[in-house]
C-alpha cells in the first residue's frame, strides 16, 4: 500500500507533469529568441518573418514538400541513434548513404526480370547491405584495433567519396548517356521505382496540391520508426544494446557480448543508413532514378542533430525531421522577406543546442525529485536476527 | 568575502607550542545544533558536538547516519542550513576546505588522493607548495626540513624520497597524515582510517595517533569498528539517523552497548548455522593462471571447489587477485591455463560436471551462475534506468524477463514488485531508476535478482560494502539461506567478521595465490591477519 501510494504520488505529481513539457516548450522558446535577435541585427522585422515563414510553411504544397525531405531526415536520425544509443557515434552516414545509394542505382538498373513490388524490395536490401558493409568496417576496426568510431568513420566518409567518383568514373557510369559530364548510372526501370502516395491519400480524403507529391518511400520511414521502437524497447537484443549504451561493464556482466554488440550495431545502422538515398532516388515523381555527381550530400551529417534533437527515440526523430525539414524548406519565404537563408540554419542549430541543455536541466530536476521520492519512503523499525 | 579574522595561518613545521590552548577548557572544536538538509532527506539534525584540544573523539554510526555529511560540513566541504562551528571557541564560516584548513583543521580522507609517481615529499608539497619569498622558486630544501621535522615530532617514520607507488597501504595513510599537518592542522579528521588496513597495520596507526595527541593535536576519527573505535578513543560520540545519540566514555562502555546504541536495537552477528556442506561439487578450478600485460602474475596457479551447501569465503588484502578470481569464473577475464569446471544440474538434482573453460558469461549465467559484483554501480547496475530494467540485468534472456527473442515487460515488472517486497527494497516502485535508491537498497535489488533465477552458485564479491547495518544482516541473511538451499557460494569479502562468520571454509590470497586453507572456527582476526600480510605463507 505504501508503495502504491508513493507511486500515484509521484506520478501525478503536478510539477512532474509540467517538467515533462517544460523541456521541449524552453527550447523551442530560446531558439525563436534567437532567431529573433538574427533577424533583427539583419534589420528586418522579426513578427514579420515569422508570420510569413508560417503562413508559407503550412500551405498545402509546402507541407508536402517538408513530407519529402523529412523522410531522408528521419531515417538518416534514426541510423545515428542507433549508435548513440549504444553509447557509439557513427559520423559516417553521410558515406554510408552515398556509397549505398550508388550501389543500389547501379545494381538496380542491372535488374530488369523483377516485378515491381520484388524489385523495389532487392534495391532496398541492396542499398541496406552496402551501408552495412561501408559501416562494418568501422565496427570491426574498433573490435580488432581499438580505433574509435568516431575517427574511422569520418575518414571512411572521404574515402566514400572518392571511391564514389572512381567508380562512377571507371564502372558504374552509362556510357550511352547524353549528359555525361555529372557521371549519371544507368536509370533503374520503373519497375524499381517507388509509386506516389497521392492517390492512396485521396482515397481517404486527403487533397495533395496539384505539382506535390508524397514520396511512397514515407512507408519505408514509418517501417524503419517501428522497427528501431520494437527493436529497442521489445527485444531482448535491444535490451543488450541499451545496456551497453548506459553501462558497458554493467552489460559485459550481465553476459553482452561487447565485441559481437559494437559490429552488430554498426552493421545496422550502417543498414539503416544505406536507405536514406533511397526517397531522392526511387520516387517516381521527383526522383532521379539513378545516381551522378549531383546527388544530394549531408543529409547525413543532419541526421545527427535530428537523432540528437530527437533524444534518440523513434517518435522525437519523426518530429525533429519534420522541423528540419520545414525550417530548410523556409529559404524561399526567408528571401522573399530578403532575410538571409541562412537563419534558417542558424534556428536549427540553436535548437539542438537549446534542447539538449533543456533536457539535461530537466534531467537533473527530475533526478533530484526521484532521489527525495525514493528517500521519503520511511525507515522501517530496526532489523531484528532473523530467525532460522 | 574571505574571513579576515581567521588568523595567521598556523605553520605546520612550527611544534605545537603548549601556550595553553590546547590545555585550557576551551573546545579544539564544538558544533551547535548543526541541521543539513537534502531534497528529501534530512541528512544531520540538530547536531551538538564539542570536541576537547587534545582528544582522540570517535564518532561511530551506521552507514547514513550522518557521520559523513558532518564531517564534510565541519571541513568546509558543504554549509549547514542551521547551526554553528566554532573552532577554538571562535564562530566561523567556512566556504570552502580552504577555509577550514587556514583554520587549522585537516581531513585525511578514506581513499587516499596520492600521485603515484611522485616522492613522498613532492606529494606532501603539491598544492601548498612553499617558495623563496621574493622569487618564487620552490623551496624544495626547507619542504624537505620541515617534513623530517613533523615526521620526527610525531614518530610517523615516513621518508620523503620514496616514490608514492612504492609504499604499503599503512605508509600511504601516513603520508595522507602527514600531507595534512604539513598545512598547519591542528585538529585531523580521519575517515574510517582503518577500513584499508589489515590489523597489524591498524596497530601502527594506533600509536601514531597517540603520539598526536601526546603532541598537542586533535583528532576526530570517524568508523563503524567498535573495538577499534574503545581501543584508541578518549570520547565516543555515537550517531544515529541524523543525530547524535550519546557522548560517552570508553571506559563505561562495552562493544554490544555501543552497537546498541548505533543500531537501536540487538547488534546482528554473521553466524552460520549448523554446517549444510554436501560432497557434491559445485565449481571447481584447476591451475588457473592470468597474467597481465606485464607478464605479472595476477592469478597464478589457483585451484580451488566450491561445494553445494558450502560457503567459501576469499580473504585477503585487496588487490592480490581476489578481483581476478571472481571475473574468471564469471567469464569476464579468460585464464590463460586451466579449467573451470561447474556443475550445471539444477540445485538437488545430482551431478553433471562440465567443463566450462571456454563459456562465455552469459551461458555461464543461464547455466546457474547468479553473481553479486564488487562495484555495484560500475558491475551491477544500469543506474539511470528503471528498476524493472535492472531487474532484468544479467537475466534479460531468461523468464520471467524474456519470451523467445523479445522481452516480457509485464513479466519482469511484475517479478521487480516480488523483489521489492520479499527483499525489503525501499523504493516507490519499479519505475524508480536505480540512482534514486540508497546503496543497501541498491545492493538489496541485486541479491533479489541474482537469487530469483534458480541459481546453484552464488558469487558475492564485497556483498555488504558500503551499505548500512540493516541492510547488510539482510544480505548476509540471504547469504545463509542461498547456503541453506544447497547453494555452493564464493564469498570475497574485505570485511573479516563476515568472512569468519559466514564461511564454512576460508581461503586467503595472496599475490595471485590461494597460500592458506583455514577453518574459521578455529581461528582468530589476528591469526588470518598475518596469514593476509604473508607473515606466515
Amino acid at each position: 500500500m505504501r508503495v502504491l501510494r508513493a507511486w500515484l504520488r509521484e506520478a501525478l505529481n503536478p510539477r512532474r507533469l509540467l517538467l515533462s513539457v517544460a523541456a521541449p516548450v524552453l527550447a523551442l522558446l530560446v531558439a525563436l529568441l534567437v532567431a529573433f535577435l538574427a533577424i533583427r541585427l539583419n534589420g528586418n522585422e522579426p513578427f514579420g518573418v515569422f508570420s510569413d515563414v508560417f503562413k508559407a510553411g503550412i500551405k498545402g504544397g509546402q507541407i508536402v514538400r517538408t513530407v519529402d525531405l523529412a523522410v531522408p531526415y528521419f531515417l538518416s536520425g534514426i541510423a545515428v541513434a542507433l549508435t548513440f544509443r549504444m553509447g557509439m557515434f557513427n559520423i559516417g552516414v553521410e558515406g554510408q548513404y552515398r556509397l549505398a545509394a550508388l550501389i543500389a542505382a547501379y545494381v538496380g538498373a542491372q535488374v530488369t526480370f523483377l516485378p515491381a513490388p520484388l524489385h523495389v524490395l532487392f534495391i532496398v536490401l541492396i542499398a541496406a547491405a552496402a551501408g552495412a558493409a561501408w559501416s562494418g568496417i568501422a565496427g570491426v576496426l574498433k573490435v580488432y584495433r581499438g580505433v574509435s568510431e568516431v575517427i574511422s568513420t569520418i575518414m571512411l566518409n572521404l574515402i566514400a567519396g572518392l571511391l564514389i567518383a572512381y567508380l562512377l568514373a571507371t564502372y558504374f557510369r552509362d556510357a550511352g548517356a547524353k549528359t555525361s559530364s555529372s557521371l549519371p548510372t544507368k536509370p533503374i526501370p520503373k519497375s524499381g521505382l517507388v509509386p506516389s502516395l497521392n492517390h492512396l491519400l485521396k482515397d481517404i480524403g486527403i487533397e495533395v496540391p496539384v505539382g506535390y507529391s508524397v514520396t511512397g518511400l514515407v512507408v519505408l520511414a514509418i517501417l524503419v520508426g517501428v522497427g528501431f521502437w520494437v527493436l529497442l524497447s521489445r527485444t531482448r537484443f535491444g535490451f543488450d544494446l541499451r545496456a551497453s549504451g548506459l553501462n558497458p561493464f554493467a552489460a559485459r556482466a550481465s553476459g553482452v557480448n561487447s565485441d559481437a554488440m559494437i559490429v552488430k550495431t554498426m552493421l545496422l545502422s550502417g543498414a539503416v543508413a544505406g536507405l536514406v538515398g533511397l526517397p531522392y532516388l526511387l520516387d517516381i515523381v521527383n526522383g532521379s532514378g539513378n545516381y551522378d555527381l549531383g546527388f544530394p550530400q549531408q543529409y547525413g551529417f543532419t541526421g545527427i542533430g535530428v537523432a540528437l534533437l530527437g533524444r534518440n527515440r523513434a517518435s522525437g526523430i519523426a518530429l525533429a525531421s519534420v522541423l528540419f525539414a520545414f525550417l530548410e524548406n523556409a529559404s524561399p519565404a526567408l528571401q522573399a522577406d530578403e532575410v538571409p537563408p541562412e537563419i534558417a540554419t542558424i534556428m536549427e542549430g540553436t535548437t539542438v543546442l537549446s534542447v539538449v541543455i533543456a533536457y539535461e536541466v530537466v534531467r537533473r530536476i527530475r533526478a533530484r525529485q526521484q532521489q527525495s521520492a525514493a528517500a521519503m519512503i520511511p525507515v522501517a523499525e530496526p532489523v531484528k536476527e532473523p530467525a532460522s | 568575502m574571505s574571513d579576515e579574522d581567521a588568523g595567521p595561518l598556523p605553520s605546520g613545521a612550527e611544534k605545537s607550542a603548549p601556550d595553553g590552548s590546547g590545555l585550557s577548557d576551551t573546545p579544539a572544536v564544538e558544533l551547535r545544533g548543526i541541521t543539513k538538509r537534502f531534497p528529501g532527506v534530512v541528512a544531520n539534525r540538530d547536531v551538538s558536538l564539542t570536541i576537547k584540544a587534545g582528544e582522540v573523539h570517535a564518532i561511530v554510526g551506521e552507514n547514513g547516519a550522518g557521520k559523513s555529511t558532518l564531517m564534510k560540513t565541519l571541513y568546509g566541504m558543504q554549509r549547514p542550513d542551521e547551526g554553528e562551528v566554532l573552532v577554538g571557541g571562535t564562530v566561523r564560516h567556512f566556504r570552502s576546505p580552504g577555509d577550514a584548513i587556514a583554520a587549522g583543521i585537516g581531513m585525511v580522507h578514506q581513499h587516499f588522493m596520492l600521485a603515484d609517481n611522485l616522492t613522498v615529499l613532492e606529494n606532501v608539497v603539491l598544492g601548498a607548495e612553499p617558495t623563496h619569498g621574493r622569487t618564487g622558486q620552490l623551496d624544495m630544501r626547507g619542504a624537505r626540513k620541515a617534513i623530517a621535522k613533523i615526521s620526527d615530532a610525531y614518530g610517523l617514520g615516513v621518508k620523503p624520497d620514496r616514490l608514492v607507488e612504492e609504499l604499503g597501504v599503512g605508509d600511504r595513510q601516513r603520508v595522507e597524515i602527514l600531507k595534512v599537518l604539513f598545512r598547519g592542522a591542528r585538529v585531523l579528521i580521519l575517515d574510517e582510517p582503518t577500513a584499508v588496513l589489515v590489523p597489524q597495520e591498524v596497530n601502527e596507526l594506533f600509536k601514531n595517533l597517540a603520539e598526536l595527541r601526546r603532541e598537542g593535536l586533535t583528532v576526530v576519527f570517524i568508523s563503524h569498528k567498535l573495538d577499534e573505535v574503545l581501543a584508541v578513543a578518549d570520547a565516543i560520540t555515537v550517531m544515529r539517523a541524523g543525530t547524535t545519540v550519546a557522548t560517552v566514555l570508553p571506559a563505561d562502555v562495552t562493544a554490544r552497548d555501543l552497537a546498541v546504541l548505533m543500531v537501536g536495537s540487538e547488534l546482528p552477528t554473521p553466524q552460520t548455522r549448523e554446517s549444510t556442506v554436501t560432497d557434491t561439487v559445485q565449481l571447481a578450478g584447476e591451475g588457473l593462471v592470468l597474467t597481465d600485460l606485464d607478464g605479472r602474475r595476477l592469478l597464478d596457479d589457483v585451484s580451488l571447489r566450491v561445494h553445494r551447501g558450502e560457503i567459501v569465503g576469499i580473504a585477503g588484502v585487496e588487490g592480490n587477485g581476489q578481483a581476478e578470481l571472481v571475473e574468471a569464473i564469471i567469464g569476464l577475464r579468460r585464464p590463460e591455463q586451466g579449467t573451470l569446471t561447474f556443475n550445471v544440474a539444477a540445485v538437488g538434482a545430482g551431478s553433471e560436471l562440465v567443463d566450462i573453460t571456454e563459456w562465455d558469461t552469459r551461458r555461464r549465467r543461464e547455466s546457474g551462475m547468479a553473481y553479486i559484483p564488487e562495484d555495484r554501480h560500475r558491475q551491477g547496475l544500469l543506474l539511470s534506468a528503471s528498476l524493472w530494467e535492472n531487474r532484468m540485468l544479467g537475466h534479460q534472456t531468461v523468464a520471467p524477463n524474456a519470451r523467445g527473442p523479445f522481452l516480457d515487460l509485464a513479466g519482469a515488472r511484475r517479478d521487480t514488485v516480488r523483489i521489492l517486497a520479499e527483499y525489503d527494497v525501499r523504493a516507490p516502485g519499479p519505475d524508480t531508476p536505480a540512482f534514486a535508491l540508497s546503496g543497501g537498497n541498491q545492493q538489496k535489488l541485486i541479491v533479489g535478482r541474482e537469487m530469483s533465477s534458480t541459481p546453484s552458485l552464488l558469487i558475492a564479491s564485497h556483498p555488504t560494502r558500503g551499505i548500512d547495518v540493516g541492510a547488510q544482516a539482510a544480505i548476509w541473511e540471504q547469504v545463509r539461506q542461498a547456503r541453506a538451499a544447497g547453494l555452493g557460494v564464493l564469498l570475497v569479502s574485505a570485511d573479516l567478521e563476515e568472512l569468519l562468520g559466514l564461511s564454512d571454509t576460508l581461503l586467503v590470497m595472496l599475490r595471485g595465490k590461494l597460500v592458506a586453507k583455514l577453518d574459521p572456527a578455529t581461528l582468530n582476526p589476528e591469526e588470518l591477519g598475518s596469514h593476509m600480510m604473508g607473515a606466515r605463507a
